[in-house]
C-alpha cells in the first residue's frame, strides 16, 4: 500500500515540480571534453559528405575529344575517298572517249548516207519478205581510245542483236549465214566495258592460242604469220572496216575484204574464223 | 524559452535534415544532447574515460542509423534506447557492477555553488554529497529510470520502451528512486523534503 504523500510527491515529480529534480540539476552540469565533441562532429560530417576522391586523371577525359576528332577525320577521309575515287569519277581519258564516241556516231551517220545511196543506185537488193521482221543490227559505234592504244574498232551497241541477214544469190538460193561470222568477228573487237573487254580479250587469246596451236601443228611459223600476228592495230583497223561494211549492208564487199584479209594474214584469228566459216583452205 | 522552442526545429526534423546531408542539423542536435547523454553514463558509475567511450559509441550508432531513422518516436527515446543498450552491454562485458565509490569520491563530479557565504557553500556541498551518495546507492534499474527521466526527459512510457519493461515496472522503479532521493534530502532538512 502506497503512502498518499508518496503519490503526491511522485505526481509532483512527474509534473516537474520536485526538490529532487531541482537538487539533481544543481550538480548535474558535467560536459564531455571538447576533443570528444570535435571527434564526433567530424565523424558526423564525414558520414554525410560525398566521398571526395583525390583528383586524378580520368581516362574518360580525353575520350570524348579524341572520339570526336577521329569521327571527323574518318568521315572526311571517307567522303574524300568517295568523291575522288578514280573508279567513280570519269577520268580524262574516259571523258575524251565519250566525246570521241559522239563524234564517231555523227561521222558514221554522215558517211552511211552516201554509201546507202550508192548501194541503192548500183544494185537494189531483192525484196526480202522477212527482212524487216528479222531486224537489223544497230549501227556499230566506232570507239577510239586514247592514251592506251590508238585503234579504231567497230562494236555493236549494247544489247543490239547480232546481224542475222541471209545472203541470197541471184538464183534465189540461200548462201551461208553471215551472222555467226559477224558475231565472231565482233567478238574480236575490244569493248569499252571492262567485262566486255576482258571477255573479248579472253576470246581473242583463245583464238590466238588456237591459231598458234594450228600453226604449230602445221609447221613452224613463218615470218609472215608472225608479222601479221604482231601487226595488231593495223589488222584491227582492217577488221573494223570489214565490220563497217557489214553494218552498211555491204555484205558481199565485206566478205570479199575479209577473204582478202584472211589470205594476206592467215595467222590472224579473224582469218581463222573466216576459214572455219567459209571452209576455204588456208 | 517558448519562443526559442518555437523557432528552432525539433529533434526529429534535425535528424531528418542530417540524414539528407545537413551537417549543421547534426551539430545542433548534438549540442542539445551532448551534456545529458554524457552525464547519463557518468551517473551510472563509470569513470570519465569509460563514459566518453560509451558516449562516443552512442553517437556513432546515431550517425550510422541516420539512413534508417524514421520519426515514429521521439529522438530522445531513440537515442537513450541506444544508450541503455550500450551501457548494459558494457557492464555485461565488464562482468561487474560499476565502481560507484570511485565516482562518488570524484571531486570534479560534485559541482558546488561558488557564490554565497562560506557556511552556505559548505552546507550545499554536504547536501550534494549526500544526494550523490543516495543516487549512487540506488539499484541500477531504479537509477537508470531516474536518469532517463532527468537527463533524457523521457516519459514513463518512453522509459518502459527504452528499458524493455512494462509501464508499471518503469513507474515503480522511478517511484522508488524518487522516494529514496527525497528521503535523503528530507533527512538533511529534518524530514521535510520540500524546499
Amino acid at each position: 500500500m502506497t503512502d498518499p504523500r508518496d503519490d503526491a510527491d511522485f505526481e509532483a515529480y512527474l509534473d516537474g515540480d520536485s526538490p529532487v529534480s531541482r537538487r539533481y540539476a544543481q550538480f548535474a552540469s558535467e560536459e564531455p571534453p571538447p576533443e570528444l565533441d570535435t571527434e564526433i562532429l567530424e565523424a558526423a560530417r564525414h558520414a554525410v559528405r560525398p566521398n571526395v576522391v583525390p583528383l586524378k586523371k580520368s581516362p574518360r577525359r580525353w575520350m570524348m575529344p579524341v572520339t570526336v576528332a577521329a569521327t571527323i577525320v574518318l568521315s572526311f577521309s571517307l567522303v574524300m575517298s568517295i568523291v575522288f575515287d578514280p573508279s567513280v569519277i570519269p577520268t580524262d581519258n574516259e571523258m575524251q572517249l565519250k566525246t570521241l564516241l559522239k563524234e564517231n556516231d555523227m561521222a558514221q551517220a554522215e558517211a552511211r548516207a552516201p554509201a546507202a545511196d550508192a548501194i541503192a543506185s548500183a544494185a537494189p537488193p531483192p525484196s526480202m519478205p522477212g527482212e524487216n521482221a528479222m531486224g537489223r543490227a544497230k549501227p556499230a559505234k566506232k570507239m577510239e581510245t586514247t592514251g592506251l592504244a590508238t585503234q579504231a574498232i567497230d562494236m555493236p551497241a549494247a544489247g543490239a542483236p547480232a546481224s542475222v541477214a541471209l545472203s541470197i544469190d541471184a538464183a534465189g538460193s540461200t548462201v551461208r549465214d553471215t551472222s555467226e561470222l559477224l558475231a565472231d568477228l565482233r567478238a574480236l573487237a575490244p569493248r569499252a566495258d571492262a567485262d566486255e573487254l576482258a571477255a573479248a580479250e579472253q576470246s581473242r587469246l583463245r583464238r590466238e592460242n588456237g591459231a598458234f596451236a594450228a600453226l604449230q601443228s602445221k609447221s613452224l611459223p613463218d615470218e609472215a604469220d608472225l608479222a601479221d600476228h604482231a601487226a595488231g592495230p593495223d589488222a584491227d583497223d582492217e577488221i573494223g572496216k570489214i565490220l563497217a561494211l557489214f553494218d552498211a549492208d555491204e555484205e558481199q564487199a565485206a566478205l570479199d575484204a575479209l577473204k582478202s584479209f584472211s589470205r594476206s594474214r592467215p595467222g590472224h584469228p579473224a582469218s581463222q574464223i573466216y576459214f572455219e566459216w567459209s571452209g576455204d583452205a588456208q | 524559452m517558448l519562443l526559442v522552442m518555437a523557432t528552432e526545429p525539433d529533434d526529429k526534423t534535425l535528424m531528418i535534415r542530417y540524414r539528407k546531408g545537413d551537417e549543421t542539423a547534426f551539430e545542433l542536435l548534438y549540442s542539445r544532447h551532448r551534456g545529458p547523454l554524457y552525464r547519463y553514463f557518468l551517473r551510472h558509475g563509470v569513470d570519465r574515460e569509460t563514459a566518453a567511450e560509451l558516449f562516443q559509441e552512442v553517437w556513432a550508432k546515431v550517425i550510422q542509423a541516420r539512413k534508417r531513422y524514421e520519426p515514429t518516436a521521439k529522438f530522445t527515446t531513440f537515442m537513450y534506447t541506444l544508450a541503455h543498450n550500450v551501457r548494459v552491454d558494457h557492464h555485461r562485458r565488464a562482468g561487474r557492477r560499476p565502481d560507484l565509490a570511485a565516482v562518488s569520491n570524484d571531486p570534479e563530479l560534485i559541482t558546488a555553488p561558488t557564490r554565497g557565504n562560506p557556511d552556505s557553500v559548505v552546507e550545499v556541498s554536504a547536501t550534494m554529497r549526500r544526494f550523490r551518495a543516495a543516487l549512487d546507492q540506488l539499484p541500477s534499474d531504479q537509477r537508470d529510470a531516474f536518469l532517463l527521466r532527468e537527463e533524457g526527459g523521457l516519459s514513463l512510457a518512453d522509459i518502459a520502451g527504452a528499458t524493455g519493461v512494462s509501464a508499471e515496472t518503469a513507474k515503480s522503479r522511478l517511484r522508488y528512486a524518487v522516494r529514496k532521493l527525497r528521503d535523503a534530502l528530507g533527512a538533511e532538512n529534518g524530514g521535510d523534503s520540500h524546499d
